[in-house]
């Protein structure tokens, strides 16, 4: 059952590459981005005293790599999916021995396991040259990665439930917009909740989009086994709402397809 | 055995509608007025096993709906339905092992990637054992002509290559029921004839039952020894291919580009549509008049410069079926 979708995430990953310089001209604005937050940090840096909560200046650019790295690693099936909604073309899904939400899920996770992997490379590099290594151990690593796997999977539920809203609504690109703002500032992409004011960061925790970018990048800079296994179960929290927000819409959606037409 | 039975399907489609006009999108919220469509309106035909049907109709008559409802993609708002003797919209995911589609308008094959890798993917997604797959590439690949541009992405293929191996990609997992829906659309001749010759051996040699909507009537008469039309939902005629051909396909459109002008053209069963110096369009009647009589009566005025010959649109055979009225029709099976 689960080796079709296995083989649809590799035929994804196929079509990734099937455009390798535009493939990889892609990550020349995320080294580009790390490069300008190196200097914004470098220039902190120098004023004294600068730190919080254990985040000087190379934590800061790390955390960065790390945060970007899922930012721009997430592939961007949005749109896509907004246009099968609307032109009724999911309908031609319905009659394939597969379930489309998964199709989709596993369509995601091919092309975004090579975005990610392409991403934390050329990440790594960039900080390693401006600001040096911080210290992480393996296991470490492995739990910010899983944790990473969490937060994308939960990008994947919020991208969906949004595009399946396409079902009710004309665009949905307004909220794609809100959507990827929210992440700038909820969800931590330039500094780690430590930075933001206490209320800030109380509202930034109360929401799911904390669990996409903070959790898995702060994770990667400063682990905490506490913070690893609360974030954990929060994302898995969320994962289970959102799951079943997307298969309510898409249940919805699908019954509206049956009365509107394709 | 019958592949397919359908009994008073019908299908109505509820459409909102807005009055022009922002005070119209606000009242279309508080509101809303809803208009009800019947897209198919109580159809009911069987399909033997190894038929091959055509089911034509003009833009909005009903066929894709029937299709999209046989196929399980939609359900119907009243009727039943079987295909190989299950409820497609019940139990779509167990028929999608047993039938195949082609959309001519919707491509499966991934754009980027030669089709190939979407031969291999569609293998999992069927769970087609390993050795019956390469057995069922190799021949399909053999006998579509394929191997040539198995590595070739999609984006690169011509339509007609591409219309090849969607109708291979569809028939990868063995089905016993193939839904063509325009397969032969935007296609040139030597394109259309290759696909039709393979969806004839496809029937042949494998007792495939084909179910096939298009607007070209070349499809329904070269592939087809049963015709059904549909109508703003109605089933309008269910006969045999060689009596519509008798009845209503006898007209032919001769368009001819004379080398001299002349003044008039005259002959019986032929009727001159337009005329222009040396510019003819007839519609002739080969129940009275042969093709070889008009244009030897034609060469008898002027040299011909160039020539076409045409079967009418779809539209004007349905226009002229309406015209003779629907129930006598109903009756020609």
């Amino acid at each position: 059952m689960t080796a079709k979708y296995f083989h649809v995430a590799r035929v994804s990953m196929r079509a990734r590459t099937a455009y390798l310089a535009d493939f990889l001209l892609g990550s020349v604005f995320y080294a580009l981005i790390l490069y300008v937050f190196v200097q914004l940090w470098s220039v902190l840096g120098r004023t004294r005293g600068f730190a919080v909560e254990g985040f000087g200046p190379r934590e800061l650019v790390w955390y960065l790599m790390a945060s970007e790295a899922i930012m721009l690693g997430r592939a961007r099936f949005e749109q896509e999916t907004d246009e099968e909604v609307k032109t009724g073309a999911i309908a031609y899904y319905l009659n394939k021995p597969y379930r489309y939400v998964l199709f989709k899920l596993a369509s995601y996770w091919g092309e975004t396991a090579l975005k990610m992997a392409l991403n934390i490379a050329i990440g790594a590099t960039v900080a390693l040259l401006a600001v040096g290594p911080i210290r992480v151990n393996a296991a470490h690593l492995l739990a910010a990665l899983a944790c990473a796997a969490m937060a994308l999977t939960l990008n994947f539920l919020i991208s969906m439930a949004l595009s399946l809203s396409a079902f009710w609504v004309e665009d949905t690109a307004p909220f794609f917009w809100i959507y990827g703002k929210l992440l700038f500032v909820l969800g931590g992409l330039f500094a780690p909740m430590e930075v933001y004011p206490d209320a800030l960061a109380r509202v930034a925790r109360a929401t799911p989009l904390n669990y996409v970018l903070y959790a898995p990048a702060r994770l990667f800079v400063q682990f905490d086994m506490d913070f690893f296994m609360s974030a954990l179960m929060m994302q898995a929290v969320w994962i289970a709402a959102l799951s079943l927000l997307v298969m309510a819409l898409y249940s919805m959606g699908v019954k509206r397809l049956n009365v509107n037409g394709g | 055995m019958r592949a397919i039975e359908v009994s008073g399907l019908t299908k109505v489609f509820e459409v909102r509608e807005k009055s022009p006009g922002l005070a119209g999108s606000v009242r279309a919220i508080v509101s809303p007025s809803v208009r009800e469509v019947q897209a198919v309106n109580g159809i009911s035909f069987q399909v033997d096993e190894g038929e091959m049907l055509a089911f034509i109709g003009p833009n909005g008559a009903g066929k894709s709906t029937t299709i999209k409802m046989l196929t399980g993609i939609l359900y119907p708002t009243q009727g039943r339905a079987t295909v190989l003797g299950v409820t497609p919209w019940e139990d779509r995911q167990r028929l999608a092992g047993r039938i195949g589609c082609v959309f001519g308008q919707r491509s499966q094959l991934w754009y980027h990637l030669p089709p190939c890798d979407t031969f291999e993917l569609l293998a999992h997604v069927y769970d087609i054992p390993k050795p019956v797959y390469c057995d069922r590439l190799n021949m399909l690949v053999d006998r579509f002509e394929l191997g040539e541009f198995m590595r070739t992405p999609v984006r690169k293929l011509s339509l007609g290559q591409r219309m090849r191996c969607e109708i291979a990609a569809s028939l990868l997992h063995g089905p016993r029921v193939l839904f063509l829906d325009e397969p032969t659309i935007g296609l040139d001749v030597v394109a259309k004839r290759a696909i039709r010759e393979l969806i004839r051996q496809m029937n042949r040699e494998e007792g495939v039952t084909v179910f096939l909507t298009s607007h070209d009537v070349g499809d329904m008469e070269e592939l087809c020894r049963r015709v059904m039309i549909i109508s703003h939902g109605e089933l309008i005629l269910d006969t045999s291919v060689s009596a519509l051909r008798r009845d209503y396909l006898r007209f032919k459109i001769v368009r001819v580009r004379l080398a001299d002008a002349i003044d008039r053209f005259e002959m019986r069963g032929v009727t001159v549509a337009k005329h222009k110096q040396t510019n003819l369009k007839l519609s002739v009647d080969t129940d009275v008049a042969s093709i070889d009589d008009v244009l030897t009566e034609l060469m008898r005025h002027a040299r011909i410069a160039d020539i076409t010959i045409a079967d009418p649109p779809t539209e004007q055979v349905i226009a002229d079926i309406y015209g003779r009225g629907a129930s006598e029709a109903l009756g020609g099976r």
